[in-house]
């Protein structure tokens, strides 16, 4: 059973990147659970930054797929969602703007999210984002804005609605 | 017979597997910088103790800055690759941006090596193998020392962001 969900996690997001593996569009970055690790020798000043290196430490990995300068951005960002849709994630926010358009949504096991996913889809600029392991909601704001990526920083309207 | 060559066959990891990396920059390179346990205490001039015990366990720190046909043909993205047959795992990649990085890791009990490139903009482009009893989670203390002391400016990388 635990294979069965070790399986099935990133199952959008690997797909994505064996289909663009070789177009240089396309920025692509997976980070091991071995590069999360290194916050575990962090010392913690506060509870609060105890508290994030902990649910830093849970985090399995991250997987990046991301595109300023293409010009079926809308498309793919279409075509994203529907393979979400249909892999059986849970929709957990989207943020719609002139813009762009974002959602976040979220694969849930035992009560624990073990993955969440991002898409953003503008007029030339598409990211699929994976970020899986044991993921805490409370903590994930300040997680994203660590890792600096654009879009992420979104996900303090979930702290504030929780 | 047998017996010999399945100790020629089973001691070969034991063997340095910088030779992958020798065999692919060497000839491409602009400077190379070598460090055993003697010469990283050398550089230690405020002579830092914790630092000192940190590098004991160093075998040999490789640093390659590669030159421009490198970083016209791009030949060092072969590191990767090959250290990924070698039976290295891999804790990082970023692909196809103004940033290509690769960090790979092979750890046991005893010994660990760690290898990998950063190409920023293909403006500079770094190469480095690590060997020794240097536990993965140190690997961020040995880099921030050794930038400390002003003596290489090579792991002082700019923020990335999608």
């Amino acid at each position: 059973m635990a294979s069965l969900a070790t399986y099935a996690q990133g199952t959008v997001v690997n797909k994505y990147f064996n289909q663009l593996a070789d177009n240089d569009q396309f920025t692509k970055v997976s980070i091991s659970s071995k590069m999360f690790s290194l916050f575990t020798e962090l010392e913690a000043g506060s509870e609060a930054e105890e508290e994030f290196l902990k649910a830093v430490s849970k985090l399995k990995g991250l997987k990046v797929i991301a595109s300023d300068s293409i010009g079926n951005a809308a498309k793919m960002y279409s075509q994203a969602l529907k393979d979400i849709d249909a892999a059986g994630y849970d929709e957990l926010m989207s943020v719609k703007d002139a813009e762009e358009n974002m959602r976040f949504s979220i694969k849930e096991s035992g009560g624990k999210i073990e993955e969440l996913l991002m898409v953003v889809g503008g007029k030339k600029r598409f990211v699929l984002l994976s970020l899986y392991g044991e993921i805490d909601l409370k903590n994930i704001s300040k997680i994203a804005r660590s890792m600096n990526v654009g879009g992420l920083d979104n996900l303090s309207k979930i702290d504030a609605d929780n | 017979m047998v017996f010999a060559i399945f100790l020629g066959l089973s001691y070969r990891p034991l063997f340095a597997q910088d030779t992958i990396l020798k065999d692919l920059v060497e000839s491409k390179r602009d400077n190379k910088y070598c460090f055993y346990p003697s010469t990283l205490r050398m550089i230690n001039l405020k002579q830092n103790q914790a630092y000192n015990e940190l590098v004991s366990g160093v075998d040999k720190f490789l640093i390659y800055t590669l030159d421009s046909a490198a970083r016209s043909d791009k030949s060092y993205r072969g590191i990767s690759e090959q250290y990924l047959e070698a039976g290295f795992d891999e804790y990082a990649t970023v692909f196809g941006g103004d940033m290509n990085m690769s960090i790979l890791g092979k750890e046991n009990a005893r010994n660990q090596e760690y290898v990998g490139y950063f190409d920023q903009k293909g403006e500079m482009v770094v190469a480095f193998y690590l060997k020794g009893n240097i536990p993965w989670q140190k690997i961020p203390t040995l880099i921030q020392n050794m930038n400390e002391m002003d003596m290489l400016d090579l792991f002082d990388f700019k923020d990335f962001t999608f």
